[in-house]
């Protein structure tokens, strides 16, 4: 009985915990909505997870406003823009030779706008790889090549994770989701 | 081909006064306003060839970085490969005459300036560098010096990526690709305002505006987008060309421009997309698919059309806007009817053994040959040796999986388009350019390969009837459209079969048809060769009328 009261609790914990990634706020949640501000607040550092640190490549790492996302990826702005984004940050990291992952964090501004940038990915990659911990209507996976790409919001940021190097991809779904808790920790 | 008829009726009629005419009425246009004009005049603007072929790829890709996707592929296939299709392409039976037909300059080869343009917003999908590579080498081959060939990405807010070739390339270093690598468009003449279609202008890599470059070659790849109808392929590639501007309008006006498509001959020669691995959802981010495909033309709307059609499509699952994918072909006056895919197998199907005594594949195991009831094509099963496709047969469309790999005895199955007729398999497209379907049988002859690459003769014959699941595979290597003397004949039936992934509603019995004589001995290469002639000349009449894309 102390068992299953036990287990039960947990589950609740872990769901709450899951869901609370989708939060209850509405507003950003990032301190500033200034570019480099706004890249110091996430931007991961090897004391962040065991293993990883920045990539030396060129581009490794940048931030800009939404209206300056096409710099960054072309017309692949184009979904993220009409959905409101307002500030982005693009970190290119490296794990264990040979994994490497490119974190994408931005803030939408409100939840319902984040959301439908999750939506709106989760829809157009057909992704259905459940992330550990989290509600798929939170966070999702979708397969690539060498790994996953992970897409997620909390609030009013909205976050993708894409991890190569696997040849395993439960152990990339597993390392994503450490990189989206940590990033989690970061908003102020 | 009765469009291509067409093309070269209209191109003759046309003559030198008409082009003048025409381009005297254009609007800072090298494509005229109506009618069309020929980018190369022996090779149509519509045929657009391509060649699958999983061993390209040496491992599984884990790591997705520039130079861990190079260490994996296997450059001597691909580029085998890329020999093949422009064989194939240009009609010719030889690699040096067929890049010789394609790329073409008016100067000496010595002061050619050739330009390649790579897409490099994505570094975990851009332009391997066996292809790269490859086109220096034809070029270096004709005379062209490594200072005279460039590669460039002139886009200045996300051609940053184009760092990634500069370790490959070096001029002084002779056992490095003999070319430059331009940092944005510095080596390209910087940036220049080019007149587009429409009265308008915009910003263009100085060379390519102001005709420095001689010969433009399209390197782009296979990725999705938000615009072009959820495509980013050869066309839109030219944004680095061209400062970017989202509008379709503009992309295909750019397509249009004496930039691109003027000159004498017209500037750009060839489009290529390497579709080694592709994105199937946006142009950035990680790769999802490896489909193994090489696509080429000389008319980058046309290979952008169909690479939508036949492999995002058929072969990687993507949805697009119709409307927009039409108007590729629309826009230039076109139909989309007028596209013509040719498939050629995979270089390095057999190897050259001595004359006459090349042996046939090994024998094919069509399997599981199903109806296409569905109209899903057959799964792309085939392994990599003896065994066939478990394709499905289709009464009309592109049917079945393909078979085995190189040198096996892997068949196609299913129909070709409109053929692979009813209670039977379709055929095997061994070697060559594609066979026809069968009828009441199994899959029947292939039209020859090409010398070198996948065996001269190929074509295996026959198969069984309906539905047949059969290890034996068809007759003895015959030879070939462009079997050679002392060429060897080997490994005819099956050099890799192509992958079809569509069927044909209600389909029927689509027979595993198999081919590839399993271990025969083929016949003298004389015998051969005489036999495949006679053979090769039927089927290209047989095929000549069936090899448009529907």
């Amino acid at each position: 009985m102390q068992g299953r009261t036990m287990k039960t609790s947990l589950t609740v914990v872990c769901l709450f915990w899951g869901l609370g990634f989708l939060g209850c706020g509405s507003n950003t949640t990032s301190s500033t909505l200034d570019p480099t501000a706004f890249g110091e607040e996430f931007k991961l550092s090897s004391s962040d997870i065991q293993g990883w640190s920045q990539s030396t490549a060129v581009m490794s790492f940048w931030t800009g406003k939404g209206t300056e996302l096409e710099i960054r990826i072309d017309g692949g702005n184009e979904p993220y823009v009409t959905r409101g984004c307002l500030v982005a940050m693009y970190q290119d990291l490296v794990g264990p030779d040979p994994q490497a992952c490119e974190v994408v964090v931005m803030d939408f501004g409100t939840e319902a706008h984040a959301n439908s940038m999750f939506t709106y990915e989760k829809q157009l990659r057909s992704a259905s790889v459940p992330i550990a911990q989290y509600d798929t209507s939170a966070a999702i996976g979708s397969a690539t090549l060498g790994g996953v790409s992970v897409y997620a919001y909390s609030k009013a940021l909205y976050f993708e994770v894409q991890l190569t190097g696997y040849a395993d991809q439960n152990a990339a779904v597993s390392v994503a989701a450490q990189f989206l808790r940590i990033l989690e920790s970061k908003a102020k | 081909m009765q469009k291509q008829r067409r093309d070269f009726l209209k191109i003759t009629a046309a003559g030198a006064a008409g082009l003048a005419l025409a381009r005297a009425d254009r609007a800072f246009a090298a494509w005229p306003s109506s009618g069309s004009l020929a980018v190369n005049p022996t090779i149509s603007n519509m045929r657009v060839v391509a060649c699958v072929d999983a061993k390209m790829l040496k491992t599984a890709l884990t790591s997705m970085t520039f130079a861990a996707e190079n260490t994996a592929v296997d450059s001597a296939r691909v580029q085998a490969n890329m020999d093949a299709m422009a064989m194939q392409l240009a009609n010719e039976t030889t690699a040096d005459a067929a890049w010789k037909a394609i790329f073409r300059s008016s100067k000496p080869w010595a002061s050619t300036k050739v330009a390649i343009k790579v897409n490099t917003i994505e570094p975990k999908n851009m332009a391997r560098i066996a292809v790269v590579e490859k086109f220096c080498k034809i070029m270096a081959g004709f005379g062209v010096p490594g200072a005279n060939i460039v590669i460039y990405d002139g886009n200045t807010t996300y051609g940053a990526g184009i760092s990634n070739y500069t370790s490959y390339f070096s001029l002084t270093d002779t056992t490095k690709i003999q070319a430059v690598v331009s940092s944005y468009n510095t080596g390209m003449g910087g940036t220049t305002k080019a007149n587009i279609p429409g009265g308008s202008s915009a910003n263009c890599t100085a060379d390519i505006a102001n005709g420095v470059t001689d010969i433009l070659i399209n390197i782009a790849n296979n990725k999705g987008h938000t615009l072009m109808g959820k495509a980013t392929l050869s066309m839109k590639n030219h944004f680095g060309t061209f400062a970017p501007n989202h509008d379709n309008t503009y992309v295909f006006n750019i397509n249009k421009s004496d930039a691109i498509l003027g000159g004498t001959p017209v500037r750009q020669q060839l489009c290529f997309i390497d579709s080694i691995i592709a994105n199937k959802a946006s142009n950035t981010g990680t790769p999802e698919v490896a489909p193994c495909y090489l696509v080429m033309g000389v008319f980058g709307p046309a290979v952008d059309y169909l690479t939508v059609k036949k492999v995002r499509e058929e072969v990687m699952g993507c949805t697009h806007d119709a409307a927009t994918i039409n108007s590729y072909m629309t826009t230039f006056g076109y139909a989309t009817t007028d596209a013509v895919w040719v498939v050629v197998p995979p270089a390095s199907g057999g190897t050259n053994a001595d004359g006459g005594t090349g042996t046939g594949g090994a024998g094919g195991s069509g399997s599981a040959g199903g109806g296409g009831a569905s109209g899903s094509g057959g799964t792309r099963t085939g392994g990599n040796s003896a065994t066939g496709g478990a394709g499905t047969g289709g009464n009309s469309g592109p049917g079945g999986g393909n078979g085995g790999t190189s040198g096996s005895g892997g068949a196609r199955t299913g129909g070709n388009s409109a053929t692979g007729g009813s209670g039977s398999g379709g055929q095997v497209a061994t070697g060559g350019n594609s066979a026809t379907g069968g009828a009441d049988n199994g899959g029947q002859i292939a039209t020859g390969g090409s010398p070198g690459s996948g065996g001269i003769a190929s074509g295996g014959a026959g198969g069984t009837t309906a539905g047949a699941s059969s290890t034996s595979g068809g007759s003895p290597a015959t030879g070939g459209t462009s079997a050679r003397a002392g060429s060897a004949v080997s490994a005819s039936g099956g050099s890799t079969g192509v992958a079809q992934t569509t069927g044909a509603p209600s389909g029927n019995s689509g027979g595993g048809c198999d081919i590839a004589g399993g271990g025969r001995k083929a016949t003298g290469w004389g015998a051969m060769l005489a036999f495949g002639a006679v053979v090769a000349e039927k089927l290209r009449r047989l095929v000549s009328s069936d090899d448009r894309s529907s």
